[in-house]
């Protein structure tokens, strides 16, 4: 015969009879004591070294942006001229160049201005 | 409740001998919990301890002393979870002998509440345990909970934070697919996981 639903329950039942509540080993607290125990000295350790991570990220950003800061300000003192001026006044030194790669012989450099 | 709530409340505050308390009140019944939840006994001292530090951990976050208890059996539920997720040798076992397990549906299928002695309870247990390998090790612990532990929807819904009727269509399903095997088991014919 085919089990219904409500052999289903007893089934059910008797399996939580066949299962009933057991008792724990002996030294069960100690073991969750120890266990509390491990996980509060791993988080305060991994709390300090996140810590002091920040810390020296925080730093090396500092240092960073005074770095940045300076080489602005030297980079300011070697040109205040645009790049367009800049370009311009290095152009005679390209002149030379192709001219003396255009017309390599007999060819002087103030004839290309 | 196995303890009163100024328990509770002194374990919040950090009193390790209250906390000790609730330990001692509440390790059988989470024991036993665990013991047809994970189907291993070897496994349930370990795991027990591991639902504790988590209530030790999360005893903060308990917003009344009144809602410990399901608070306390949704931890164990977790716990549950977990350790299926992390074994999966038992799945394995179970479907290593069908018809051997043919045999228990059939011995059990004929009364499982006639069935007293230490043997018979093995046999329970085993059959009980291979009719869940079924379904999902979610829906394995939610009958479970339901069914064998007793939990009302509206309890379980509290530990699972879901709706009623969602978890009431799920069990009825799981349920089904649990009696689909108990019955193709007790025919005694053709593979179990044809009738699924």
């Amino acid at each position: 015969m085919m089990p219904s639903e409500q052999e289903l329950d007893e089934l059910f039942a008797a399996y939580r009879e066949a299962c009933p509540d057991v008792d724990t080993s002996a030294n069960f607290l100690p073991a969750v004591w120890q266990r509390i125990e491990a996980t509060t000295r791993f988080w305060p350790a991994f709390e300090r070294a996140a810590k002091f991570a920040v810390a020296l990220c925080a730093a090396a950003c500092l240092a960073l942006g005074l770095l940045n800061v300076h080489i602005g300000s030297v980079s300011g003192q070697v040109t205040e001229q645009s790049y367009a001026e800049a370009l311009a006044s290095d152009q005679n030194s390209e002149a030379t160049i192709y001219a003396a790669a255009v017309h390599p012989a007999g060819f002087s450099p103030e004839d290309a201005r | 409740m196995l303890v009163d709530e100024e328990l509770i409340e002194r374990a919040r505050a950090g009193d390790a001998q209250a906390f000790n308390g609730i330990v001692n009140a509440y390790k059988r019944r989470i024991a036993g919990t665990l013991s047809r939840l994970i189907g291993r006994p070897e496994d349930v001292d370990d795991v027990a301890q591991e639902v504790f530090v988590r209530l030790y951990q999360s005893l903060d976050q308990l917003r009344t002393p009144q809602v410990f208890e399901p608070w306390l059996q949704r931890l164990t539920v977790n716990a549950a979870y977990d350790y299926h997720r992390r074994s999966r040798r038992r799945k394995e076992s179970r479907m290593a002998d069908l018809s051997e397990q043919q045999v228990l549906m059939a011995d059990a299928g004929a009364g499982a509440n006639r069935h007293s002695d230490h043997r018979s309870a093995t046999r329970i247990r085993e059959l009980v345990h291979s009719l869940l390998s079924h379904i999902s090790e979610e829906d394995r612990v939610l009958l479970l909970m339901k069914e064998v532990e007793g939990l009302s929807l509206k309890e379980l819904g509290a530990i699972y934070n879901a709706n009623e009727s969602a978890l009431k269509v799920r069990l009825f399903r799981a349920r089904q697919r649990v009696l689909k095997a108990f019955r193709a088991g007790s025919e005694g014919k053709g593979n179990i996981d044809d009738a699924i």
